[in-house]
């Protein structure tokens, strides 16, 4: 190495793009909202942190698989979970697409949103994983649930 | 092949009534008024023929009430109580056979075509037993009684294997090539070969043209279908060989080496090594063998001198072979612990595969979103900002995570070569692993023997016996593994033979694949394709196309349709070329549907470039769209003018006698044609 430095006299250096996790794509973490609020979301309402807790649950498969013991059980036995700064950017990126709504207690998916998430779903190869929880979850994870756990949090 | 002749027969409580014809071996033009029966006409005849999936359905649907249900004459109405149709068929070489379909009848299915031989309908040949055939049940293509196939046969065709659009085979059905020779009136007229029924071919006009114009590509392509084949014989023929190789060397603790389990054409047998491993260090196959012999004959030696052996000697003996032992044990239990990180490491690289896996999943996901958002304006799936319309990096963590980042295609890409990488490095692995099993049952073998060997010379020493047990137990063992070895090595060397053949057969193989040209079409093919193309412009300048310049028409080799390659070149819009069917008046474009079928069957019977065509033509209403009539005479002339070529040409000229008189003027024809309506008493 000595030697080929001695005989080039320099080294140059090329900084190469470096992967990106799909989870940080904006569309890939907006549809994945839009599913979550399509497929497991009454009347495709959700508050926020109900939003981060699927996105949480849906980054591991031990996470999501809880999830779903979950919505059988209709209790919520997961304490916490992590509020991911991505989501939050992807929810600011889909309102202003008009693919999400702001409501009086967190958001809405638009029509827009809906037509795009059915055409998604068109293709069966198409998040297929994420579909088939989610449908197994349902619509019974409750805004209820979610608040119970974030009620104990205040009052830790 | 020629159709000779038809006859419809409607059985009806007053008698037999319906039609019947002959049609001349040249041009024959069936002249009749709108809703006279001409398409009832044209329709039997497909019927007849097995061919109304060029109508559009299956079975006796496809034709009139007046054929099945009822009919008025004059004023009656009569009803049919039983129908069916007759078609005499000529083929080239001069074979006459009359065909028989029902299309309502209490006892015969309409599925059924029986077959006579002999001309009934011309000759007036009495009908003998018939040959049943069958249509439409699955395989009547495929099989000997089905219809299609008697056909194909009684017209000569050997017709090829086309790829489907599923990704599978099929026969290239009949009825695709008589759509290029029967043109229907509704839609018929409204691209070239427009009737194609569907039967999942993928590019179905594309291959009926090939095939008529006689293109090598079907023997190409089934030439590269039998290498395939062969391929596939030569991989299972290796895998055997090998796996059977691998287990025999197993057996005997040893290792290949220098051999790819999966075909290759470099084999060289001398650089294939057998090799005995412990582990650590590796003694070849030969060395092995004279190893064990050199001790068997030391062992041989020590058994003569047995009975002067001292104790003490005996003692020494005793406790060299412990040593071995115990340094047996120490490589046992290094070889296997070895094995088990090997496993450990490879769980470890499955699991990396998966993952690799479902993020490629999922970043596939991603591309697709991208199409689909950018079809639904979504302004983020094309990298813009919804608000400021600012173009924005494809990551939701831009600002947070400094320097340049993937996109979404390389960020694929480069996880497929990760996956690669993890499928070869798993592949090493279980090789790995596999010798080192190896390794491990040999060491364990090695191990039990010099177990008993210790234990034999305990015995010795505490019995004094005359004749060593030790002694004689290590040498049958080692006589035991020298047969087991020599059997081996023949084995091994018949194996290798057989692997030196599969070797050879894949370089020739590989060479054969190479020779086969690498474009569509070869030169013969382009010949004949530039033929085809001047006829199909000679044809058009007859029939009076004045859409676009003629010589600028040219035959596009990827839709072997015709295209027209710009005027405007010498605008620099270079290279655009849009398809004729959008740039042709409606008139215009049915000339070069004229011109296409003919000149299909003109490149088909020139001399050298013998085709496929048949020899016949149907063509019901070509003079769509208020065809001027000197453009019909041109058809008209040069159907008739073909020598070899049988067309039926059913028209109504407009329903007009002086249009008819200039469309036929001065030609040689066959006039078929009736009063009122077609359908009338037989006498």
């Amino acid at each position: 190495m000595a030697e080929f430095i001695a005989e080039r006299g320099h080294l140059r250096f090329e900084r190469r793009p470096s992967p990106v996790l799909v989870e940080h794509r904006p569309l890939y973490k907006i549809c994945q909202l839009l599913l979550v609020l399509h497929l497991s979301s009454r009347g495709g309402k959700s508050t926020l942190p109900r939003l981060h807790l699927f996105n949480w649950a849906l980054k591991r498969t031990d996470r999501i698989q809880k999830l779903v013991g979950a919505a059988k059980a209709k209790v919520l036995h997961i304490t916490a979970w992590g509020f991911d700064p991505a989501v939050a950017i992807a929810i600011r990126f889909a309102i202003a697409e008009e693919l999400l709504q702001t409501t009086s207690t967190g958001y809405q998916i638009t029509e827009k949103g809906l037509s795009l998430i059915a055409e998604v779903l068109k293709d069966p190869g198409a998040f297929s994983g994420e579909r088939a929880l989610l449908k197994e979850i349902g619509k019974d994870i409750t805004e209820n649930m979610v608040e119970t756990v974030a009620r104990g949090w205040e009052s830790a | 092949m020629n159709i000779l002749a038809i006859k419809l027969r409607l059985a009806t409580e007053t008698g037999d009534f319906g039609f019947q014809f002959e049609f001349s071996r040249g041009l024959t033009v069936i002249r009749a008024n709108n809703s006279s029966g001409k398409s009832t006409l044209f329709n039997c005849l497909m019927y007849g023929l097995g061919m109304e999936e060029l109508i559009g359905g299956k079975g006796e649907k496809v034709l009139p009430y007046a054929v099945k249900d009822y009919f008025f004459q004059g004023d009656v109405r009569v009803e049919v109580v039983a129908s069916e149709v007759f078609i005499e068929i000529e083929n080239s070489t001069g074979k006459c056979v009359t065909l028989r379909r029902a299309i309502r009848d209490t006892v015969r299915n309409p599925k059924l075509v029986e077959v006579f031989d002999g001309a009934h309908l011309t000759a007036g040949t009495v009908l003998g037993t018939p040959k049943p055939t069958y249509l439409f049940d699955s395989g009547s293509a495929q099989k000997q009684e089905g219809f299609h196939q008697f056909l194909e046969n009684f017209m000569g065709y050997h017709l090829p294997q086309v790829a489907t659009t599923s990704g599978g085979v099929t026969k290239l059905y009949l009825q695709t090539v008589f759509a290029a020779l029967a043109v229907e009136q509704k839609r018929g007229w409204t691209d070239y070969i427009a009737n194609i029924p569907f039967f999942g071919i993928r590019d179905a006009r594309i291959r009926v043209t090939e095939f008529l114009l006689g293109l090598s590509v079907f023997e190409r392509q089934a030439k590269r279908s039998e290498l395939d084949a062969a391929s596939m014989a030569i991989d299972t023929d290796w895998r055997r060989a090998y796996d059977t190789l691998r287990q025999a060397a197993t057996t005997n603790g040893l290792v290949i080496e220098g051999l790819s389990g999966t075909p290759t054409a470099l084999l060289d047998a001398v650089t294939v090594m057998f090799v005995k491993s412990n582990g650590k260090s590796q003694t070849s196959f030969v060395e092995h063998v004279s190893q064990i012999r050199a001790e068997h004959a030391e062992l041989g030696a020590k058994a003569a001198a047995y009975g002067k052996v001292s104790g003490t000697e005996a003692l020494q003996q005793l406790e060299s072979a412990t040593a071995e032992l115990q340094r047996l044990n120490v490589l046992h239990e290094r070889a296997t612990a070895n094995l088990t990180l090997q496993r450990a490491s490879l769980d470890e690289l499955r699991n990396l595969l998966a993952e690799a896996n479902e993020d490629l999943d999922r970043n596939k996901t991603a591309l697709k979103l991208r199409v689909l958002g950018a079809q639904m304006e979504v302004e983020v799936a094309s990298d813009h900002c919804p608000t400021c319309h600012q173009s924005v990096d494809d990551t939701l963590l831009f600002g947070i995570v400094s320097g340049p980042q993937m996109d979404l295609s390389t960020n694929v890409e480069y996880l497929e070569s990760q996956r690669r990488m993890l499928q070869r490095q798993i592949n090493g692995a279980q090789e790995e692993i596999r010798q080192s099993e190896i390794a491990v049952t040999d060491v364990a073998g090695r191990l039990a023997a010099k177990h008993d060997y210790r234990n034999s010379l305990r015995g010795d020493v505490s019995t004094g016996a005359a004749e060593s047990r030790a002694i004689v137990r290590r040498q049958i063992q080692i006589e035991l593994e020298l047969s087991n070895l020599e059997a081996f090595e023949s084995q091994a060397a018949t194996l290798l033979e057989t692997l030196g053949e599969v070797a050879k057969r894949l370089a020739a193989n590989q060479a054969a694949r190479r020779g086969l040209p690498k474009d569509a079409y070869g030169p013969e093919d382009l010949s004949r394709i530039a033929l085809f193309e001047k006829n199909f412009r000679g044809n058009a300048s007859s029939f009076g196309y004045e859409s676009a310049e003629i010589a600028d028409i040219r035959i596009s080799l990827d839709t072997l349709t015709p295209i027209l390659s710009e005027l405007e070149l010498r605008e620099i819009r270079s290279k655009v070329q849009t398809s004729l069917t959008a740039d042709s008046s409606a008139s215009d474009f049915v000339r070069l549907i004229w011109s296409y079928l003919l000149a299909l069957y003109q490149t088909s019977t020139m001399r050298g470039f013998e085709g496929h065509h048949p020899g016949f033509l149907l063509m019901d209403e070509p003079g769509q769209h208020s065809m001027r009539s000197s453009s019909q005479h041109a058809l008209l002339q040069l159907l008739s003018g073909a020598t070899r070529l049988q067309s039926i040409v059913a028209a109504s000229f407009d329903e007009n006698e002086s249009v008819f008189l200039e469309a036929t003027a001065g030609l040689d024809f066959k006039l078929i044609r009736w009063e009122g309506k077609i359908i009338q008493r037989l006498s």
